[in-house]
């Protein structure tokens, strides 16, 4: 059985009247990419908060890398927060090593570190200029390169492509698979839903404080039916008998391509027996996965309906 | 604690690096010695004019007395614009070359021992401090500083006995004019002395203890007194001691050759004569260390705890807004908890503090030296005294530390929930009344040390600190410096958890600046 990074179980969180998060159970297992996907204020970054300590929740248990005294293992997390933060005055070699040296390193080790991963990402040349005078991306990318400089078992990235242009995505990518590739645990946020599917092995999804999802990418799409595409000039209508096909666009124009929702339980040798039988006419079959966004809207809408309800 | 020790050093390195913060450590305190010196430099250095009574009952004492300190306050004179002409030639010398102290009129070249009476004789003759002033500065012409010595300019006058009055009569009539600040009844001069000396008519000036005590016996314990609201005029009760004492002597030798060979050492022994403050009760006989603490320097130290604080609370509640408004705190608590992040910052703000205090020290004891060569002699003086005090010393320290631990908790706190100055500033106007308030509490206390109000003072943690670094210089029993102590350290300490909740409340506050209900309620706990 794998050894889980972090499990939360029964977590809640309010502040004054706002419940932030309701009863999240999470258990993610160490090593691999875990993406934390939801709406806007769903209560992705209170659950990220708790689980780094650095807010209690009301009640519930968690237990971050086998320990539930979170204080004590600080220096074997790393985490860039949602809301980005340098000081404007110092420089980036300074900042990292002041980070480092907050993390447990000494200062010489820091400031080597900090040179390294500077070099390996390519911004050596920010190094010694003032933060102020740096981008946003180039801020952004210093201070994750703070939240890892500390070699850090669990890495925590709250929305890390925010803000950033494709380049620099690719920049953060690039850090993130290196993670993974080294055995860490990396959990990060995102509005992006093709970020979280080309990253992540395993994800979770909060909505209303709720958590409305956990597992892989494959399970998650596996939520929503398959589309089914397929180009004939004959009349598929009748399609719909068989068991689990449901039209859901017909041809329009000159088009001749239909396209129908599959059930996961539809058999496939039936629906080809269909048009066997029928000697029907098809220029291309294609099968369609949903894509996240879809499961997302999808998963997120039921939520909400059954918060309303 | 290594945790609060590197945020420690990080906030300390942060602000000495400081360009702006370190020109004002050093700006600021020599724009305080010239806001002091500008006044000086207006008056050309001169100083108040006071005049000192003398009420002789004998008959015998008084002329002679004036006169010799008429003379010695000549000779001073003098030897002051002597160092202040030397002075000025020697930093035209390091200017550029020229110094030839051989062309400076003789009287200014002369040490203050090398006065003799003929040049206390020209001075009269020429002019006094006009022909002094003119001499000095026809020579220095560029050169000459316009910090002129100050000349002393007491005046002496004699007070006779409009009639009949005797022993604790005439006391009774000093003390009531010096509190009234009124003419002495019967003295031709129409002023208000600063202080007067009292002559009685059986005066003897032998110190008890000394030679010529024992030869004379215990009948001679009648003393000179001398009275005045001034602590310096005070402080030269043992100059008048020795004059009045040599003046005896002089008489008694002619009368009796004998006492010439009585032991020398009475002049180095303590001088009977009696020194009474007008105004708060007397206190004679002090040395002048216990008057110095005991007034200027304890306010001085207290004023000047709360200008620290003042800049310190604003530093601290600047770091605290600008890493709020950085959004730093988020990544900073992932690597420590709040506690020692709180700890961490005022450690190394109080540092940094203590830094620019020295800093400001050495400009401002740099800068006078510049002007004054006497306050460099005063300086040491202090240095000296608080040294040989230690327990002043130490309470002192501790309570400057609590002092500062106290406040700038509150300010930090305070800071940790706002995100620009314009938003703290609701909070902090009324935290800075609350400690301009609290400066108040030593003058409250000395106006009236026994009413109510100065004794629950010390006893309020706000003032505390103010109150007992002044209260230190009058040696208050234990149990008040253990208590107050402990009170301040509770105090803080309370603080301290209050400033937990608020640093956690503000890190993650957004939206409306707090106003103070809201922070009450996150102290109390009652936050919906």
């Amino acid at each position: 059985m794998t050894a889980s990074a972090v499990r939360l179980t029964d977590v809640h969180k309010s502040f004054g009247p706002v419940q932030a998060v309701r009863g999240v159970s999470l258990n993610i297992p160490a090593g691999g990419v875990h993406g934390l996907l939801g709406p806007n204020g769903a209560g992705k970054t209170t659950t990220i908060r708790m689980i780094l300590d650095i807010l209690r929740p009301d009640r519930g248990e968690r237990k971050v890398l086998g320990t539930a005294d979170i204080g004590a293992i600080r220096n074997r997390l790393g985490y860039l927060p949602e809301e980005r933060g340098l000081y404007r005055g110092l420089t980036p070699i300074q900042t990292l090593t002041y980070f480092g040296r907050l993390k447990g390193m000494s200062a010489a080790a820091a400031r080597k570190t900090a040179e390294q991963l500077f070099e390996t990402y390519g911004i050596t040349d920010l190094a010694r200029r003032r933060v102020k005078t740096l981008s946003k991306g180039q801020a952004q990318k210093v201070q994750i390169l703070g939240a890892i400089i500390h070699d850090p078992e669990l890495v925590i990235l709250d929305e890390p492509f925010s803000g950033l242009d494709p380049v620099n995505q690719q920049v953060i990518e690039k850090l993130i698979t290196d993670l993974m590739d080294r055995g860490k645990t990396v959990i990060f946020s995102t509005h992006v839903m093709e970020h979280a599917e080309r990253l992540c092995d395993s994800l979770s999804l909060i909505a209303n404080g709720r958590q409305v999802f956990s597992g892989t990418v494959a399970e998650a799409k596996a939520l929503l039916p398959r589309q089914i595409e397929i180009d004939s000039p004959g009349d598929l209508r009748p399609l719909e008998s068989v068991n689990g096909m449901k039209l859901s666009a017909a041809p329009k124009g000159e088009s001749t391509v239909w396209r129908f929702e599959a059930d996961r339980a539809l058999d496939m040798t039936a629906l080809f027996r269909w048009f066997s039988e029928r000697n029907a006419s098809i220029t291309a079959f294609h099968t369609l996965e949903p894509n996240l966004r879809d499961v997302f809207v999808h998963i997120v809408g039921m939520a909400e309906l059954e918060d309303a309800a | 604690m290594k945790a609060s020790l590197i945020v420690a050093s990080h906030e300390y390195m942060t602000l000495i690096r400081n360009r702006v913060v370190m020109a004002l450590a050093v700006l600021a305190p020599a724009f305080i010695v010239l806001a002091f010196l500008i006044p000086n430099l207006i008056q050309g250095g001169g100083g108040n004019q006071r005049s000192i009574a003398v009420w002789d009952e004998t008959g015998r004492y008084g002329a002679r007395l004036i006169a010799a300190a008429e003379e010695q306050d000549i000779r001073e004179t003098i030897a002051d614009f002597g160092r202040y002409a030397r002075n000025n030639v020697q930093a035209g010398f390091r200017r550029d070359g020229r110094a030839d102290l051989t062309r400076l009129p003789p009287i200014l070249r002369l040490e203050e021992q090398h006065i003799t009476d003929q040049d206390v004789a020209d001075y009269r003759k020429f002019g006094g401090l006009q022909w002094l002033s003119q001499q000095a500065f026809a020579f220095l012409k560029e050169d000459a500083s316009p910090f002129l010595p100050g000349p002393n300019l007491t005046r002496y006058y004699l007070v006779s006995n409009p009639g009949g009055m005797a022993g604790d009569a005439i006391i009774g009539v000093l003390r009531t004019s010096l509190e009234n600040e009124t003419p002495l009844p019967g003295a031709e001069e129409n002023d208000a002395p600063a202080a007067v000396l009292y002559i009685p008519g059986d005066i003897t000036t032998v110190p008890q203890g000394s030679e010529a005590h024992l030869k004379l016996g215990d009948s001679v314990t009648v003393q000179a007194m001398l009275f005045s609201k001034d602590e310096d005029i005070l402080e030269q009760a043992a100059t008048f001691e020795n004059r009045l004492y040599n003046l005896w002597r002089e008489d008694e030798i002619a009368a009796n050759p004998e006492i010439a060979a009585w032991d020398e050492r009475v002049a180095a022994q303590r001088l009977p004569l009696a020194a009474e403050k007008i105004g708060e009760g007397g206190n004679g006989g002090e040395s002048s260390f216990e008057t110095l603490i005991q007034n200027g320097l304890p306010f001085a130290l207290a004023y000047g705890l709360a200008i620290i604080l003042l800049i310190s609370s604003q530093l601290l509640m600047a770091g605290a807004i600008e890493e709020k408004a950085n959004r730093i705190y988020e990544t900073l608590l992932t690597a420590v908890s709040v506690r020692q992040l709180m700890r961490g910052k005022l450690i190394g703000l109080g540092a940094a503090t203590l830094t620019f205090v020295l800093i400001a020290a050495i400009v401002i004891s740099g800068m006078l030296t510049i002007f004054s060569s006497d306050i460099i002699d005063f300086l040491l003086l202090v240095l000296r005294e608080l040294l040989s005090n230690p327990f002043y010393l130490v309470g002192l320290l501790v309570y400057f530390v609590l002092g500062y631990g106290l406040y700038a908790t509150l300010y930090l706190s305070i800071g940790s929930m706002f995100e620009s100055s314009k938003e703290a500033s609701a909070i902090a106007a009324p935290m800075q009344i609350l400690l301009f308030a609290s400066l108040f509490a030593p003058v409250v206390y000395f106006e009236n040390a026994d009413s109510l109000l100065a004794k629950i003072i010390p006893w309020i943690p706000f003032s505390t600190p103010f109150t007992m670094i002044v209260r230190m210089a009058q040696n208050p029993p234990w149990w008040e410096i253990a208590g107050t102590i402990v009170l301040l350290i509770v105090t803080i300490a309370l603080f301290l958890r209050m400033g937990e909740k608020l640093y956690r409340f503000g890190i993650f506050h957004s939206g409306a600046a707090p106003n103070l209900k809201t922070i009450w309620r996150q102290v109390t706990g009652k936050a919906a």
